[in-house]
């Protein structure tokens, strides 16, 4: 594998891993809206 | 009595549905073929501009209309495409992309799905034929019934794909929080934890004996991403990715519309959307692009992998993969994992085909779950058998254009137009912050508006002028096979006329009611 070959790779990995992680923990960090709460339909 | 509208049971459900969805065969088998045949790691770039372009503000617009459409009570693209532009009368018939499209798909996808559970079941058991490529295809013709013994071959084939198919009216039946946000749950992190453990096996392998010391998994991951910088120059690699993007992340399809459809007004959609766009772009990128080239690479050698990367999806995964694991100790639970992973994959993305017919039954006319759904297992159960008896006649092909490409693209530029110039930028941008959890950088405002519009405008300009005669003609079908794809077209056209008649009767009886009730 060349060098290029590794900067790409990694590059694109670190991008998607970071974005993942942060989405994740966004998501788990922030409140879930009430499960239960239902709405009628007319 | 008033209905009350399903919803999902938590955040994290539907945002591993819409990923469930999202994450199918393509992650595992398509992207690593067409980033090795594209320019390796070159094909980051156009990937990466279009994942940005078009795939993520389709993604966030798709969240948005399906919420504001839920929130008025239409969980289908007919209903949502109304009420986004309630003083057009014909809109809501161009939504029929957003049931069709996933409907046609799913008509032959669970047939496909039903040989990866089989095949799962025959690693376990030890009954794939191990002894050589010919052995492969032969076994793999001889499940498909079109290995020159005509039907008789497919009785086992026909056995998984009842099995696979009543696992996945279950499921429906179940409805959104006991049906696919239970299964999302268990599905993805197994999904997950299968590819790890694959990933892991095939990036430890060493040079089969006699083969050069670099051919091995780094070799293979060289094949992959080394970049072909002058593979850039080419348009047919920019389309590819385009191409890609376009199906990876589920967009267009319908199925995101109707999942976010049972959000409520005050649910994040903007990070919620990002979070199963990235889970879909972890499972393709790092461990899509970390198993099939790789293991292809350290068993085939560089010189052959091209050929193999070449060979189609299905040989990828059906005929290459289990060579591959048949020389690796243990290799009948790595085939096993291998393949219910992908069984896996293939059931969260079914499932979600199902959910836009069902939910327009519920939605448009008034059905209760428990109607809708064995009405819908009827129909596409008998559906289902020309993409399996004549699977050699090309009519799974012609399905997956028809379901897989026309009406997803048809779908993407109508809904991003809608939201970006109908129903307006500014009350778009309003309706995704609603709630949201982060805020969307504003330059994805002009691009939703301008540049992505722009672009599904030119593939489909682009699409139309290239290849609407041939398909039309149907250049490039044998001469064998004209009966069997016209019939299925016929029958398409048919369900086409049927469902905007049924959109009709509904929108009209729906007025209808309005006006008594004014009255």
């Amino acid at each position: 594998m060349t060098t290029a070959g590794w900067i790409f790779m990694l590059t694109a990995w670190a991008v998607i891993i970071s974005v993942l992680v942060i989405c994740y923990v966004r998501t788990l960090s922030s409140d879930d809206a009430d499960p239960d709460e239902s709405t009628p339909l007319t | 009595m008033a209905r009350i509208r399903e919803r999902w049971g938590s955040k994290l459900g539907i945002i591993l549905a819409v990923a469930g969805s999202a994450v199918g065969l393509g992650n595992f088998l398509r992207f690593p073929s067409q980033a090795a045949q594209n320019g390796g790691g070159a094909f980051m770039i156009p990937y990466l501009i279009a994942l940005i372009l078009i795939g993520i503000p389709l993604m966030w617009a798709e969240w948005t209309a399906g919420r504001f459409g839920g929130v008025r009570g239409h969980s289908s693209a007919p209903g949502i495409f109304q009420s986004l532009w309630p003083k057009n009368g014909a809109i809501k018939y161009i939504g029929v992309a957003g049931i069709m499209g996933p409907f046609l798909i799913y008509i032959y996808y669970v047939y496909i799905e039903s040989w990866c559970l089989a095949y799962a079941y025959y690693s376990l058991v030890g009954k794939l034929d191990f002894s050589s490529a010919e052995a492969y295809v032969g076994f793999l013709q001889w499940y498909q019934g079109v290995g020159g013994e005509g039907l008789a071959g497919s009785a086992p084939g026909f056995i998984f794909f009842l099995i696979t198919f009543a696992i996945n009216i279950s499921v429906a039946y179940f409805g959104i929080r006991g049906g696919i946000e239970k299964m999302c749950n268990i599905a993805l992190p197994t999904l997950f934890f299968f590819a790890v453990v694959i990933a892991i096996r095939v990036l430890t392998l060493d040079a089969p004996p006699g083969a050069p010391a670099d051919q091995n998994a780094i070799g293979g991951l060289g094949f992959l991403w080394n970049p072909d910088l002058t593979a850039l120059k080419s348009p047919k690699v920019w389309l590819a990715a385009a191409g890609q993007i376009f199906f990876t992340l589920s967009v267009g399809m319908g199925v995101i519309l109707t999942y976010a459809s049972y959000l409520r007004q005050k649910d994040d959609v903007a990070l919620s959307g990002l979070t199963a766009a990235s889970t879909n772009e972890f499972a393709e990128i790092v461990l899509g692009g970390s198993i099939v080239i790789p293991a292809a690479f350290v068993f085939f050698g560089a010189v052959n992998l091209p050929s193999v990367a070449a060979s189609g999806t299905f040989n990828l995964g059906f005929v290459t993969m289990p060579q591959i694991f048949a020389g690796v100790p243990g290799g009948f639970i790595y085939g096993f994992m291998w393949f219910f992973m992908l069984f896996l994959a293939g059931i969260t993305s079914s499932i979600s085909l199902a959910q836009p017919m069902v939910a327009f039954m519920e939605d448009e006319f008034k059905m209760t779950r428990q109607k809708a759904v064995p009405i819908f297992a009827i129909v596409s159960f008998i559906l289902c058998q020309p993409a399996i008896w004549f699977l050699s006649k090309g009519v799974l092909d012609d399905l997956d254009f028809w379901g897989g490409t026309f009406f997803i693209v048809i779908g993407a530029t109508f809904e991003i137009i809608l939201l970006g110039w109908v129903f307006g930028i500014d009350k778009t941008w309003k309706e995704l912050h609603q709630g949201a959890h982060m805020r969307v950088p504003r330059i994805f405002k002009f691009v939703i508006k301008y540049i992505s519009s722009t672009l599904l405008l030119a593939m489909l300009g682009w699409w139309f002028y290239d290849q609407w005669w041939d398909v039309i003609t149907m250049r490039g079908i044998a001469d064998d096979n004209m009966p069997y794809v016209l019939g299925m077209r016929l029958v398409l056209l048919g369900i086409l006329v049927v469902l905007l008649i049924l959109i009709g009767i509904a929108f009209n009886r729906k007025r209808n009611n309005t006006n008594e009730a004014r009255s």
